[in-house]
């Protein structure tokens, strides 16, 4: 028997090695992934701070103002906290739905239609509640609104297998149109009648106006902690929650469970749409006291697809996260009035959220060098 | 030394631990040129670790390996590929969308960058004629038998230079034909001087095709022999440590109940071109009782299975339970009602492979009062309960905070079989139950099949194992296209008789 002739050289080095394993991690500890993301940030400022320079800026002087004004004042700190909110209801909206798998990008539209149902909730009722029933009042028909908004594209999704992907697209559009028609195509019963210049929304009560508290957070943010906190234990302790887990890693798995497909499609649907909608609700209430569609269209609910993507879809990962990203949101015009060109500032913004992105993954997996050569005797 | 170059592998002292956990012990391992070598062992004796620590995939944690003499040490099943060692695994690398020729020729670098179709396909047929083997170049993957899938993925590796050829379970997959088929095509290849590994805990193909064969046990190797210089009752010992029960037949000490299902005239017919999937099926099964159902695989065993639990539809005819009809009512309420079942796709279906342990032993039972209350899931309870099936059926390797396709293939089934058992339901709907577990799992798994019958449960088996079906059942249905086209006690049918009707012979 001959022996066949194997290439010695190939057999001792492959030409493509990378001398790295990537190990799952059974769990990570709260130091670790503190200790991990701290390292994520230094370096995306190290990184950022490179383009500065070659910009001609100085990155210290950038730095400082960035944090004064995402930080440095009450003001600013409420400015952050603002856009936080929204973004905490989007990220969760959107978590609920990939963790299903289904792939729903309609919190814009969402937000929206929670944003004219909770003004026209304020506008009616406002009046004659008392301020915490009327604010109870504006959330629950905000979240009905994005709930209902979330169905038009729920039920053809449970029903025919119609892509989500496209209607919940193609219904943000039909929401901003609908309501850019009641402020600037019609007179509608949100339109401010009395304003004879350009189109705005009627103001809503001072009662459903929410106040900051210590003059930095209003109710709605302590409304979007809670619902994190929710979120995160109905995934984890509830049947539906339960049920959710199981029909986003496999179908087959679900229906041999006895998991109507149906029945939880157009539930994850309507919970997502309530959290987007109450998004809505709580930004009219706290920044725009009115139906404004251009303060509203502001992409919260895009947003709150990175937010979910980077927080790895993790309920309470979205609350840090969404605050990183409102503090970028919210330093990203007034730094441009700086001096440093709005570029540099968008991609700042790219590099820190990449490099927190990145982080996770080491929070997730253990990567270490191996060694060239293995055991030796 | 002249008898290195003999040897086309040796591994000296490998060891593998994961998480800190011992996989692999020590191994030594040699395989010649020319050989079939058999790697025999139960689930998690750390065959497939073994096997893919030589194709690059793992990295030993101890221990070396010499391929031809030379010091081997792949740092990916790439660098394998290239010094000549290829896996063929139970799920084919080919792409579905593809010619054979295509695929045999994909990542190949000497393929220049453009070429046609009928030139791809003369280098793939001049490939195969090398090698003495044969499938047309020009029809896609898709269209492609198993067997045919696995020679193709056996061509790509050839045509790749491997000289050493590794194959993990392959006749898992394939009908007994196309298992022969296999064979002699291993044995041509060994021929022509080529290593062959293969791992099995069949111990039926060891006699029948290996040459050599190493047999591992809990990560350490055993033996390592002649097949010629062994029987099979020795493999067994070696495999499992002890010695076999012997096959215990059917005991007529247990007496049938009452009738638990009743299936009348069923019929699913999703395509009227076609034929029928199931076509006027009708049979009952009695508490106490196991009614094992025989056929080649394809004739509507699956949909049966699926139309009495719930997955799939009935097109005309009446299902009941205990008396009820059950034809149009949800998997849960059957659920509910006291049907177990253990699914033939057992990673897709039976299990929920990227969640934890606590959330696989709930599948199906997580609207069941004694797990949740109200919409909350009674956590401690189900931890509990967990960690209970966890020790009773012995699964081994589960890790807290890890998703459970971190667990063995065997320690998997028996996850399902813990779960849908522990449920204690009235009925057992049991698609393959032992398919892939080794002699010793599958012998527990009937004997835990012929105790719940003794406790009153009525089941229906589905298995491709024609012993099987005929060695526990009480009552035996064959099915050919969709019907049932023989029904009788097991005690008065022989397997030759059950194999003609299979065959659509009366």
């Amino acid at each position: 028997m001959t022996a066949p002739a194997v290439d010695r050289a190939a057999a001792r080095s492959g030409r493509w090695h990378i001398p790295i394993t990537v190990e799952q991690r059974a769990a990570s500890r709260f130091l670790q992934q503190l200790g991990v993301n701290l390292v994520a940030l230094v370096l995306a400022f190290g990184l950022g701070a490179i383009l500065l320079l070659m910009a001609g800026d100085n990155p210290f002087d950038v730095y400082r103002e960035m944090f004064d004004r995402a930080f440095g004042s009450s003001r600013a700190f409420r400015e952050t906290l603002r856009s936080t909110t929204p973004l905490i209801l989007t990220g969760l909206a959107v978590t609920v739905c990939f963790r299903m798998g289904l792939w729903s990008i309609g919190a814009e539209g969402q937000l929206i239609a929670g944003s004219v149902a909770g003004a026209a909730a304020a506008l009616v009722l406002g009046p004659s509640l008392p301020a915490s029933l009327a604010v109870a009042a504006v959330v629950i028909a905000a979240a009905l609104g994005g709930a209902a908004w979330a169905t038009l594209a729920s039920v053809p999704r449970a029903l025919f297998g119609t892509d989500e992907v496209v209607t919940t697209l193609m219904l943000n559009f039909v929401a901003l149109g609908i309501m850019n028609y009641l402020i600037y195509g019609s007179v509608s019963y949100w339109r401010d009648r009395t304003n004879l210049g350009f189109p705005a929304g009627k103001v809503i009560p001072e009662s459903t106006q929410l106040d900051p508290y210590f003059g930095v957070f209003d109710a709605g943010l302590i409304l979007s902690l809670a619902l994190a906190l929710i979120v995160a234990l109905a995934l984890r302790r509830t049947v539906w929650g339960y049920q959710l887990r199981v029909a986003g890693d496999s179908r087959a798995a679900a229906s041999y469970a006895g998991i109507s497909a149906t029945r939880q499609i157009i539930s994850v649907f309507a919970v997502s749409g309530a959290l987007a909608g109450i998004a809505g609700g709580t930004f009219v209430m706290s920044i725009t006291f009115a139906l404004e569609p251009r303060a509203i269209a502001v992409n919260l609910g895009f947003v709150g697809i990175v937010v979910a993507a980077v927080a790895l879809l993790k309920p309470l990962l979205v609350v840090p996260i969404a605050f990183l990203m409102g503090a970028l949101l919210s330093i990203a015009p007034s730094l441009s009035i700086f001096g440093v060109s709005p570029a540099v500032v968008i991609v700042i913004q790219g590099i820190i959220l990449l490099c927190v992105a990145g982080a996770q993954f080491f929070i997730r997996y253990r990567v270490r060098i191996t060694r060239a050569e293995v055991g030796s005797r | 030394m002249p008898q290195e170059t003999e040897l086309a592998v040796r591994t000296i002292g490998i060891s593998k631990e994961f998480f800190g956990q011992s996989v692999l012990e020590d191994v030594d391992f040699d395989l010649r040129w020319g050989e079939i070598h058999a790697l025999l062992g139960e689930n998690g004796a750390g065959k497939s670790t073994l096997c893919s620590i030589l194709a690059g995939l793992y990295h030993p944690t101890r221990g070396e390996m010499m391929l031809a003499g030379a010091p081997y040490s792949p740092h990916s099943p790439h660098a394998a590929l290239e010094a000549g060692v290829g896996m063929v695994y139970q799920h084919f690398r080919l792409v579905e969308q593809m010619t054979v020729a295509e695929n045999i020729l994909l990542g190949n670098p000497d393929v220049p960058v453009r070429m046609t179709a009928s030139g791809l396909a003369d280098r793939a047929r001049e490939v195969m004629d090398r090698h003495g083997l044969w499938i047309e170049p020009t029809r896609y993957v898709a269209d492609l038998a198993v067997g045919e899938k696995q020679q193709a993925e056996i061509i790509r590796l050839l045509n790749r230079g491997v000289k050493v050829l590794i194959l993990d379970e392959p006749t898992a997959v394939l009908t007994p034909r196309e298992a022969e088929a296999l064979f002699a095509t291993l044995r041509n290849l060994a021929d022509q001087g080529q290593g062959v590994i293969l791992v099995t805990h069949k111990l039926r193909e060891v006699q029948q095709s290996a040459d050599t064969v190493t047999v591992l046990r809990s990560g350490k190797k055993v033996a390592h022999q002649g097949v010629e210089d062994t029987t099979t009752h020795d493999l067994a010992r070696l495999m499992i440590g002890e010695d076999l029960a012997p096959g215990s037949g059917v005991d007529a000490s247990h007496t049938t109940g009452d009738k638990l299902l009743e299936l009348h005239s069923v019929s699913v017919v999703s395509d009227a071109a076609t034929r029928p999937e199931l076509d006027d099926v009708s049979l009952t099964v009695r508490a106490g009782q196991i009614v094992g159902v025989a056929g080649v695989s394809g004739n509507g065993q699956r949909e049966l299975a699926e139309v009495i639990t719930g997955l799939r539809t009935t097109t005309s005819g009446t299902i009941r339970l205990r008396g009820e009809d059950i034809s149009s009512q949800t998997i849960g309420s059957r659920i509910n009602k006291g049907m177990g079942f253990v699914p033939e796709d057992r990673l897709t279906r039976g299990l929920v492979l990227g969640l934890e342990i606590e959330d696989n032993v709930l599948l199906r039972s997580q609207r069941d009062r004694e797990f949740s209350i109200g919409p909350f899931l009674r956590l401690s309870v189900i931890r509990q309960w967990a960690r209970r099936l966890i020790d009773r059926f012995d699964i081994r390797g589960v890790r807290r905070g890890l998703p459970i396709s971190v667990l063995s293939g065997g320690n998997l089934q028996r996850l399902i079989l813990a779960r849908e058992l522990s449920r204690q339901p009235a009925l057992l709907v049991a698609s393959e139950p032992t398919r892939g577990l080794d002699v010793g799992a599958a012998e527990a798994v009937r004997t835990t099949l012929k105790t719940e019958r003794g406790r009153g449960v009525g089941i229906l088996l589905f298995s491709g194992d024609l012993e099987e079906v005929l060695g526990i059942s009480d009552e035996v249905v064959v099915m050919y296209e969709g019907r049932i086209v023989a029904s009788r006690p097991a005690s008065e049918v022989d397997v030759a008789q059950v194999g003609r009707w299979m065959a659509g012979l009366t």
